[in-house]
Formats: structure tokens, sequence, C-alpha cells
């Protein structure tokens, strides 16, 4: 008896652009009903051509994607209980904003008092109220987007798609639609995924959170979680800020693990299965987790380095400190006195330690790549 | 639904280019009918056949025909030649906001939307006005211009890149002038607009007749020729010897110019 | 606020005139061919007799009063714009799906543009030669009707199929397809195909996305491609003479007193004719903006 899984299951999904480009490699996830997601990675991972098959508008190679529990193998986007905000907004250019966001419920046949209700609602809900004359060439980029949106979630939809929402809006407006985004999803009670390739959008706003790499997944979990524990170097060094140092595993107890690296030995946690002792692994740690230590600090790790420079970020300061060793350290803690050229200690404890054992849940991949990046 | 409308459009190439199948086809007629069946070929409508008083009747014997062709496709390319940078200039110039803009639009348009027997009848009357008495190949000229640019304006604003106008700009913040970002920019972007008025505007000059029948004179082009005799004889394979000279004349002066425009834009590039 | 009074303001100013630089010849060129001769028809219209020369002192109505009053001149138009229009019709019915084949169905764009240059080459045959090819189709002896007799369709050779309003229509039909084609083409290929995606991500069959989104975002193209068919059939004199036997033509009235030298008449008749003209493109003009799709 096959339990039904919440609103959207993907299956094992394969999808070959031609005989040479693997978008989409076995991918399988599960989405429950009402959630936030936001599908996270770098240009070309696959999370756009993910949508798009679960929007209905490409096909797929191998696997399945089920809604509700019914295969959509062969069910068209017009027949599933979806609706897409494009990443361009695919505004409609020859109908005005009331008829774009109509559009889908004249498609459902509802009659024209209904839909001049419904729209004048979804308008004021994206904050755009009396704006049903205007032309889409008229309206600036992030008005574009919103009558986007209007469009799809007046369909009600079960499952809402936003590609990449907020890749052209400005930083100021990134933070409010954020905030809209999540008030929205809360009132309409469907479900929402987005797909977004900055790691700030991702953290902040999903409930869940899909990391994803060269077409593969690499982690699913709430956003804190992946924050805190991720599993491949790829999620550590795509998610939030990290420090990464090669070493190798000189003791495992339990979750703990001794490590030795070139600034010393290590403690930190693991929390997969595997023997790692002897294994080459990379050690990271992330910035906000470093304290500068005060005579009074006790922490498992200690690491004496020098400060060469730092970036003021407003309410934080973000420090570069170098070890003997020449390793670089970044810091980042709320603003605290510290000379240019003198050496401090840094400490952090063994939890806040992540042994990172696999580059990448994708086949193939150089940890060289990874922690020194492409 | 793709192969259904294949085949529909196999279909209606096919009917539309069995004219000038048939046309290739029975010039080669050794009879004199233009009806199919053709019992025998010959290229006696090419070359003529000698009879006692050495008269051949090929029309490539003929130096009449002959400077009849040669006429029509002086026209045709003195056309294309003028329309051609027109229609560039023109569109170009619509890219900008200027007063009287969507003026100069429909004013453009006009050329193909006053009938052609009005804009003949008009070009006669203000010719004999002004006092020009004479008519040649060359008081045509004007017409088949003012004719043939707005379907090339067309042509190329539909194809335009919204984004030249950004690589217009970066070259000039790299300090290149009005020319060099003419030439060595904007040029080899629309290139392939270019060739397309250029092509289309020999195309139209080549087959029209309504406009030239009033102000033209002398031995005039093709279409102007091939009306006056079909008025007054009947057909003969000797007219579709013609066309199908015609048709192998143009097709090579295209390709040459085509190719001598893509050389030439490409050498003001590099 | 200060003025730079230097090299730099001078080229700007310039470079901003420069644009009514560069309209210049097309505008000169325009005005002098093709505004000056529709003035000289309308005003050669007023005056009377065999004369060329544009009278002022001489202004008379008595050509439209003659014009208006007779019944042929209703006849004519009726038959004239009938012909026009159904020929725009139908030209327009033929042309739409290859155009559409070729802007969705075709992937290659080279191959696109080998079509397209392929549908040209018929053109530089002279029209007037292809349409004799006709008589070689429809003819007595010709392809259809030998087709028909040994198909035993019919016992005798059908002789309507020549000079009469169908081979008008065919032969204008043939004559104008491609100048429908083409503008519908650049139309349609210019539709974002991301377009109908969304549309039918939010419930658009694709027969409904068709028409909501490609139809209609192909009008403009439609209402160029119509422009050009009804204006190069409505005044057409040569091929309703030659290929139609005795229907009688608007422009082929102008002709005809064109060539009896009564300019005056000749021009009264056409300005009825561009009259007409005038009032179909400019309900084709209502229908689509076609100006906004040309230049933003």
């Amino acid at each position: 008896m096959r339990k039904l899984a919440g609103v959207l299951k993907v299956e094992d999904l394969v999808k070959w652009y031609g005989k040479e480009v693997l978008a989409l490699d076995k991918v399988s996830f599960e989405v429950e009903e009402g959630d936030f997601v936001v599908i996270m990675g770098p240009s070309g991972c696959g999370k756009s051509t993910l949508l798009k098959c679960i929007t209905g508008i490409l096909p797929w190679n191998e696997g399945d994607i089920y809604i509700r529990g019914k295969s959509m193998k062969n069910v068209p986007a017009y027949k599933r209980d979806i609706a897409l905000m494009p990443e361009r907004y695919a505004l409609f250019p020859h109908m005005r904003v009331y008829d774009n966001v109509a559009f889908g419920l004249r498609m459902r046949r509802e009659n024209e008092s209904e839909i001049r209700k419904k729209v004048a609602d979804a308008l004021k809900m994206v904050g755009l109220e009396g704006f049903e004359k205007r032309w889409p060439g008229e309206l600036s980029g992030g008005q574009r987007q919103r009558v986007s949106i209007a469009r799809a979630i007046i369909v009600n939809p079960s499952i809402l798609l936003l590609d990449e929402p907020l890749s052209h809006v400005d930083y100021r407006l990134q933070r409010k639609m954020m905030d809209d985004f999540r008030n929205l999803q809360r009132q309409l009670g469907n479900t929402w995924i987005l797909t977004t390739h900055v790691q700030e959008h991702g953290l902040s706003m999903a409930r869940t959170l899909i990391v994803m790499s060269n077409a593969v997944i690499e982690q699913m979990g709430p956003s804190d979680e992946i924050y805190n524990n991720p599993k491949t170097v790829f999620t550590a060094r795509f998610v939030g800020e990290i420090n990464l140092l090669d070493g190798y595993v000189v003791s495992q107890k339990k979750r703990e693990c001794s490590v030795k690296t070139d600034v010393g030995e290590l403690v930190g946690t693991y929390p997969g299965e595997s023997d790692l002792k002897g294994r080459r692994i990379a050690y990271g740690v992330r910035p906000d987790k470093i304290r500068i230590m005060k005579d009074t600090d006790k922490f498992d790790n200690v690491v004496k380095a020098e400060l060469t420079s730092y970036y003021f970020f407003g309410e934080v300061v973000e420090f570069l400190f170098r070890t003997k060793e020449k390793i670089q350290l970044k810091v980042r803690t709320e603003p605290v006195a510290c000379e240019l050229g003198e050496t401090y200690a840094l400490g952090w404890n063994a939890e806040d330690g992540n042994i990172l054992d696999k580059p990448s849940v994708a086949k193939e991949v150089k940890i060289e790549d990874i922690i020194y990046g492409r | 639904m793709k192969t259904l409308l294949g085949i529909y459009t196999a279909i209606v190439m096919f009917i539309f280019m069995l004219p000038i199948f048939l046309v290739i086809v029975l010039s080669f007629n050794a009879e004199q009918n233009i009806a199919l069946p053709i019992t025998r070929f010959s290229l006696y409508w090419y070359v003529g056949e000698a009879t006692h008083s050495g008269f051949r009747s090929g029309i490539l014997n003929d130096p009449y025909i002959l400077r009849v062709i040669s006429n029509s496709v002086l026209l045709g390319v003195s056309t294309a030649l003028i329309a051609t940078p027109l229609v560039t200039v023109s569109a170009l110039s619509l890219r900008r906001k200027f007063h009287g803009r969507d003026m100069f639009f429909y004013l453009l348009l006009l050329g193909f939307i006053i009938p052609p027997i009005i804009s003949g009848l008009g070009m006669n009357i203000l010719y004999k006005t002004i006092g020009v008495r004479e008519y040649s190949l060359w008081t045509v000229l004007p017409l088949h211009v003012v004719y043939t640019v707005p379907f090339g304006l067309i042509l190329t604003l539909a194809r335009f890149d919204p984004e030249m106008i950004e690589y217009e700009n970066a070259a000039r913040s790299l300090g290149a002038n009005e020319i060099r970002v003419f030439s060595k920019i904007t040029l080899p972007l629309i290139r392939a607009e270019v060739i397309s008025a250029f092509i289309f505007a020999f195309t139209l000059s080549l087959g029209e007749l309504l406009r030239s029948s009033f102000v033209i004179a002398g031995i005039g082009t093709i279409p102007t020729y091939v009306y006056n005799q079909m008025s007054v004889q009947a057909p003969t394979p000797k007219w579709f010897a013609l066309g199908t000279l015609t048709t192998i004349i143009s097709f090579a002066l295209l390709m040459v110019v085509a190719l001598f425009l893509t050389r030439k834009i490409r050498r003001i590039t590099y | 606020m200060c003025t730079l009074p230097n090299k730099t303001s001078v080229r700007e100013f310039i470079s901003r005139r420069s644009v009514y630089l560069m309209i210049l010849p097309p505008l000169a060129i325009s005005v002098l061919f093709m505004l000056a001769p529709t003035v000289s028809v309308l005003l050669l219209s007023f005056n009377k007799g065999t004369t060329v020369t544009f009278d002022p002192t001489r202004i008379t109505l008595e050509n439209y009063f003659s014009i208006f009053t007779r019944p042929t001149t209703y006849i004519v138009l009726r038959d004239t714009l009938g012909m026009s229009l159904l020929a725009t019709l139908m030209t327009f019915i033929i042309a739409y799906p290859v155009a559409y084949f070729l802007a969705f169905k075709v992937e290659n764009f080279r191959l696109q543009n080998v079509i397209t240059f392929l549908l040209v080459i018929p053109y530089w045959v002279d029209w007037s030669i292809r349409s004799i090819s006709w008589l070689s189709i429809l003819g007595r002896e010709g392809i259809v009707n030998y087709l028909l007799l040994s198909l035993g369709l019919t016992q005798t050779p059908i002789a309507e199929l020549l000079f009469t309003r169908w081979t008008l229509l065919i032969i204008w039909i043939q004559t104008n397809v491609l100048f429908m084609l083409f503008p519908i083409y650049l139309a349609l290929s210019r539709v974002d195909p991301e377009l109908l995606d969304v549309a039918q991500s939010l419930g658009a069959t694709p027969s409904r996305s068709f028409y909501h989104v490609t139809f209609k975002l192909s009008l403009p193209g439609v209402v160029v491609g119509s422009m050009f068919v009804f204006v190069s059939t409505i005044g057409d004199y040569v091929t309703p003479a030659l290929w139609a036997g005795g229907l009688q033509m608007l422009g082929l009235t102008v002709q005809n007193y064109a060539w009896l030298f009564q300019w005056p008449f000749a021009s009264a008749y056409g300005v009825l004719l561009l009259a007409v003209t005038m009032a179909v493109i400019y309900v084709l003009l209502k229908v689509v903006n076609i100006k906004q799709v040309f230049y933003e």
C-alpha cells in the first residue's frame, strides 16, 4: 500500500538535453502540503529544468512526477493543478494588466463579474491596486513581476512555482518581496516552490531548502539544519560562508573526530555513518562560529592567527586572519576592537566543526574543485 | 500537427512553383503551343533556327529582347541600390524618438498603400506639368524606389535586434566616432536585413508594371514589353524562354550581389 | 544651471539633429515622388477635358457629378471591392499556415531562409509570363482538364476555368501570396515561446493558447500583408483585362480614360479609387496598432 505522500513527489527524474547534456540525474524528493520550498543552486544545476518539468512544459526521459498521488507523465501543463511565474515574467505584451491577470480564470470559463472581483483582490494582494488598465510596457520590472505573480496566484493552484522570482529585482525590493512571499503563502495556504541562485534568499525564505548542483540534489531540509550540518563540501560552500581545511582523520569516537590539518589537530562533528579513520576529509568551520578569544574563554579548538584585513558590513564585521602556516581564516562577529597585524587566539567548539567526507553528491567531482573554487 | 502543416506547405509550394516549372519546361518545347504534353524538345526559342534569309528568331538572337532584359535588370539593380540605403537609414532613424516620427513612418508606408495606378497616373501628370516631355527607362526609377522602400523597411524593422543600441553605446564609450560605430557595429548586425531588402527591392522592381507603363517609353522593361506583346499576339513558348532567362540572370545576379555585399561589409568591419 | 559652450555641446547639437538629417533623403523622395503625384491627380480631377496640367481657374465638380450619377460606377465599385477583398481573404487563408509552419515548425533558421528564398524565385519570372503558364494548367488542353478527363470526372473539358473571375482570383492569389506570407512570418517569428509555455501553465489548451497569444500577436503581420494584397489588387488594370474577360474594374476604368487622354476624368475615378483604398486601409490600421510593433 503506497503511502500517499504530500502534494508533490518527484521520483528518479532523469532529463537529457540532446544526447550530451544531463540536466537531471535521478532526482527524487517529496514536498508536503503547505510547505514553502526553495530550490537553490548555481546556474546550470538543473533547478529551472526541474521546475519546468513539474510545470509540464518540459518532457523528461525517465522517472515520474506525482501531484497528489497522480502520475503526471502524460498530463499536459494545462491539466495540472499548478501555475508558473517564469523567470522573465512573460507578461502577454498585447494585453493589459487586467487581461493578463484574468487569463487563467478566463481559461476556466469563470464569469466576468467574478473575474473582475478576483482580479481586484489579486492585484491588491501584490500591492498593485488600480493597475488594471496599464500595459506591461508601461510597468517597471518589479511591477511586472508582481503582475506575473498575481496572474499565477489568482487561479489558486495547489502548487505555485516561481522561477528565480528575485533575480531581476533590486536589493531593497528583494527584502520586501521575500516578506511578501511568506505572507502571501501563509494567507493562501497552498504550496510554493521557488528557485534561486542566491544563497541568502534561500536561507532566509525557505521552510524547506533543497540544494542542487550538477543535476542532483545535494541536501534537503530546514535551512538551519543545512546551515549547521552540511553533508557535502558543496553544500557547505554554497550555503553561507565557510572556512575549509584539508585534513585526514586521526581518530573517530561516535560523532566526534580528531582531524590532523595544516593548522594542527582539530576536533569536529561527523553525523554520518562511515568509518573515516585515516581518510582524507575536508574540515569546515563557519566564520560566525569562530570567536576571537578573550583570556577567560575556553574552546575545543584554538588557533593563533594574525589579523590581515577586515570588511565592515555595519552590524557585522568580517575579519581575515592568517595563521603562521599561511592559512586564511574568515571570522564574522559583531564589531570588536582589533588591530591589524596583531596576533589573536581564535576558538570554536567541536560541534561547530563540520567534517565533510564527500565533495558532492554528484559523481566525478574533484574535491579540489570545490575547495579551491572552479 | 507538424507533419500536417508540413504537407500543406509542401502542397502550397508545389502549386506555387508549378507555373515557373512549367515556364522553364515549356520554354524548351519545339512546338508553337504552350500546352503539355511536349513532343519534342529544342532550344529553338532561345537560339532560333537559320532560315533562308539568315534570320534567327530565338530570344538570344533578338537584340530587342536582349535590350529589354538588360533594361529590366539595370532598372532593378538601380532601384535596389538606391532603395537599400534609404531603407537602412530610415530604419535606423526610426529607432530614436523624434518629432514627427509616426508621420514619417506612415509617409514611407504610403509608398505601397497608394494604388499603383494613381502613382503612375499622377507621376505622368506631374512630369508633364513640370515639362518633362520625353520618357525613358529612367523616368520610372523614382516610382520604383518609392514603391520598394516600404517593404524593405518593414522587413528590416521587424528583424531589428533591440540590443543593438547597447552595442553601439558600448562602442561609443570605447571611443568610436559615429562613422566607426556605424560601419563596425551597426552594419554587420543588420547585414542580413540589408541583403534581404536589396533582394526584395530588385524583385519588386523587376515585376512592376502598373506604375511603369504610365511613365515609360522606348524599349521598356520586361513587364511592359510582355504586356504590350500579349495584347496583340498569342502566347508562344518564346515568352517562356524569356521568363526562364530572366530567372537565371536574376539568380546569378543576386548571388553575386549578396556575395559582394557580404564581403564588402566584412571588409569595412575588419 | 550652467551651460557649457564648447565643442561637446556643438557635437551634441549636431547629433541630436542628425536624425533629421538622416531622414531627409527618404522624406524628400517620398514627398516628391509620392505625395506630389497623388496631389496632382487630386487637383486634376477638378478640371475637365483633356488637359494634363492643372488649371486653377477652371475648377469644376462635373467629373464627380458624372461619376456618381452613373449606375456603372456602382457596379464597378462593387465588383472591384468584392474581388479585391475576396482575394485578400483567400491569400490570408492560404498563406497563414505556411507562415506558421515556417516560423514554428522549421527549427533550423537557415532552412527557414532557404525556403523563403525558394518562394521568391518565381517572382523573377515576370508576372505576366507566369500568368501565361496558367493557360497550360487551366486551359482546355491543360493539366487540370487532363486530370479531370482521365479520372472520368467530366466528359468534356471545362472551359470555364479560364477567363473568368476565378482565374483572376487564382492569378491574384499566386501573385501576392509571398507578400502576405512574409509579414506574417516575420510577426510570428517574434513571438516569445515562453509566452506559450506560461499560457499553458495557466490552463490554456494548445489551441486556445494559439488563438489568444500567437494569433493575436501575429495580427500586425496579417494587417501589413492584407494591406499589400488589397492595394495591389484593387488598382490592377492589367490582370482583369487579360484574364477576366469582360469584368470591369475600377483600375481599368481609370486606365481607359487615361488612354483616351481624358486625364481629368481619369483622375476623378482615380480619386474614387484612392478614397476606397484609404477607407479600407484605415479600417485595417484600426484593428491593430502596427507602429507599436515595428518600433517600440
